[in-house]
């Protein structure tokens, strides 16, 4: 539930954020509002929601407790870190969600932040990464492979080969080892700033490019990671909403085949950032990157078939639980070819720093969203006892399906025409029409939200005994 | 399966010819390269030239001072024509070959270079050669 705390700061964020445009002064502090609308989502909304629903579907699935230090501790570092780093930007720390290292040092070095900011800004920063690096990681591998299974929590019984687990490993697995290393860089950065460490010690991490490529090696295999988590999600999901009840996928092997092959193709897909670098990346590391990018395609065009398949072989019954996270599926596809596009090298370099990026980012955030929210919908009267109505859960698919697709067309269209990324001058250079489309279907999507947190407000008891739920 | 596979190789062995490095290869023909330079920074930059021959390959090499830097070409339409990333502390500049067209009926064209924050912007002035 703190991730909907989050989600309604983001929201109140993202109207500060166009309100900010309607003046000269204000426009400074668009970047502001920019910068903690786009951190926000991101971290303390997208990935604690995966977080939660993720952790407490693998418990039901091998009957462990989440409970303990640890997941105090996972929490806890992902909230704080939030709050932390939002006082750093209200001091006037001013970075876009991906840092642009040593950007924060430079600003304080020219007057334009303090150095305090950047100090504050790190501290938040580094307790999210290590949330999302460390403790949520040992907490699933402490969860699949250590103490006993207890039967009363079993809600539907899974093997870690099931495609509806697997995909959960393997998240957590990614997570800790593209990770580290920034681990290793962002520690020792943090102790020199807080002068435990002389800062001639952690000089080689604050290089840029070193910096700069151990910070995308892990935000890169995040964005998988999530992707890894919200596809076996998935998988555990639809079969139970097949209309002829067999509860099967089409095929478990091609399920579990799309899950590695792309975790195989994601672990270096993350050169792509670095294609307009050229010959500072050399060539032969960028066509990697490219290859490597589509290749993820391949993982989500088997995904794509296999789902596909197991509701043309079995039927749907199309509960608002499993369309919501069918309609997020289809909006992840639509970013998937976004993703494909700007992933070209020849199509990076006239894409690269344009609203595409932003649209793109912000629809595979978004859409692996939904799904969470579609999970969580189905989950809902299994964790709370009570029962959601499913009017207002069609309301919210009708309502969301047309401001996430339209708020992420629009963008990329931008992007597409020119419109740069993290700009706030956009009627001069005319691109008044895009940013209004985007306020236009961000509220849409706003209200969206609002039905559906009013859904979950407004859910009643259910009257029949719990164990019959999770049968159901 | 095998339809994306063959849509993914054909679709971007056809987008070889447009990477820059690739065009540049082919482009010169001979031609020696017309060089601007340009440094950014926070916030400012410097920029060696601002008036380019069409038709002759022109190459932008670029540096950062202090921070990661992006810079981009526009065409007066709007359109991107490329971008770049500068990240300090390399030993070579970040470059990219680019030869700049007329329009078919002739006559100068300027071209609008760009880079944010916006208040960064200057034009080039792209002219018939001679």
């Amino acid at each position: 539930m703190g991730s909907f705390v989050w989600l309604v700061v983001a929201g109140l964020l993202a109207w500060s954020c166009r309100r900010r445009r309607s003046s000269i002064s204000a426009r400074t502090h668009f970047y502001t509002t920019l910068t903690l609308h786009g951190a926000a989502l991101t971290f303390p909304f997208s990935f604690q929601l995966a977080m939660g629903v993720g952790l407490h579907r693998s418990g039901g699935c091998v009957g462990k407790a989440i409970t303990g230090w640890l997941p105090a501790l996972a929490w806890l570092s992902m909230n704080l870190g939030g709050a932390i780093l939002t006082v750093a930007v209200l001091m006037g720390l001013k970075v876009s969600v991906i840092v642009m290292f040593p950007l924060p040092l430079v600003g304080a070095q020219m007057g334009v932040w303090s150095m305090e900011s950047v100090i504050v800004g790190f501290t938040g920063i580094y307790l999210v990464l290590a949330c999302m690096i460390l403790w949520y990681p040992m907490l699933v591998l402490k969860m699949m492979f250590v103490g006993k299974k207890r039967a009363e929590l079993i809600l539907s019984e899974r093997s870690l080969n099931k495609p509806g687990m697997l995909g959960m490993l393997l998240a957590a697995v990614t997570l800790l080892l593209t990770g580290l290393p920034l681990v290793v860089v962002g520690t020792t950065l943090l102790l020199a700033l807080y002068k435990i460490l002389p800062m001639s010690l952690a000089a080689w991490a604050a290089d840029p490019v070193v910096f700069q490529y151990t910070f995308f090696l892990f935000a890169h295999n995040l964005m998988e990671a999530m992707a890894l988590m919200v596809a076996s999600a998935m998988y555990a999901t639809l079969p139970l909403y097949l209309a002829d009840g067999s509860r099967k996928l089409y095929s478990e092997k091609l399920a579990n085949l799309a899950l590695w092959v792309l975790l195989v193709t994601s672990v270096t897909s993350g050169l792509h950032h670095f294609i307009t670098f050229y010959p500072n990346q050399p060539a032969a590391l960028s066509y990697w990157g490219n290859i490597m990018s589509w290749g993820t395609g391949l993982g989500a065009a088997i995904s794509i078939f296999t789902v596909l398949a197991t509701i043309w072989q079995h039927g749907l019954k199309p509960e608002p639980g499993i369309v919501a996270v069918l309609v997020g599926w289809a909006l992840y596809i639509l970013d998937g070819a976004s993703a494909m596009v700007t992933s070209n090298i020849a199509w990076t370099y006239q894409l690269h720093g344009t609203m595409w990026q932003s649209g793109h980012f912000m629809t595979v955030i978004l859409a692996m969203s939904m799904m969470w929210m579609g999970v969580l919908y189905h989950h809902y009267p299994v964790l709370t006892g009570r029962k959601l109505d499913p009017a207002l859960g069609s309301l919210y698919i009708k309502i969301m399906t047309v401001g996430s697709f339209g708020a992420a067309i629009t963008m990329l269209a931008g992007g597409a025409a020119g419109m740069p990324r993290r700009f706030a001058d956009w009627h001069p250079e005319g691109w008044m029409l895009y940013g209004n489309l985007i306020l236009f279907f961000g509220l849409i999507l706003g209200v969206s939200f609002a039905v559906y947190l009013y859904n979950l407000m407004k859910s009643r008891e259910i009257s029949a005994p719990m164990g019959e739920l999770a049968r159901a | 399966m095998t339809f994306a596979f063959i849509f993914f190789v054909v679709a971007n062995l056809a987008s070889l010819k447009y990477i820059p490095w690739a065009a540049a290869s082919g482009a010169t023909g001979g031609e020696p390269e017309v060089q601007i330079d340009f440094t950014a920074k926070s916030w400012a930059y410097d920029i060696s030239n601002r008036q380019i021959e069409a038709g002759k390959p022109v190459r932008f090499s670029g540096r950062s001072s202090d921070t990661q830097h992006g810079f981009a070409v526009y065409h007066p339409d709007g359109r991107v024509l490329f971008t770049m990333l500068m990240i300090p502390g390399t030993t070579k500049p970040t470059s990219v070959v680019y030869t700049f067209r007329t329009r078919a009926r002739g006559g100068a064209l300027p071209r609008v270079l760009r880079r944010r924050p916006p208040m960064m912007q200057d034009e080039l002035t792209v002219v018939k050669s001679n």
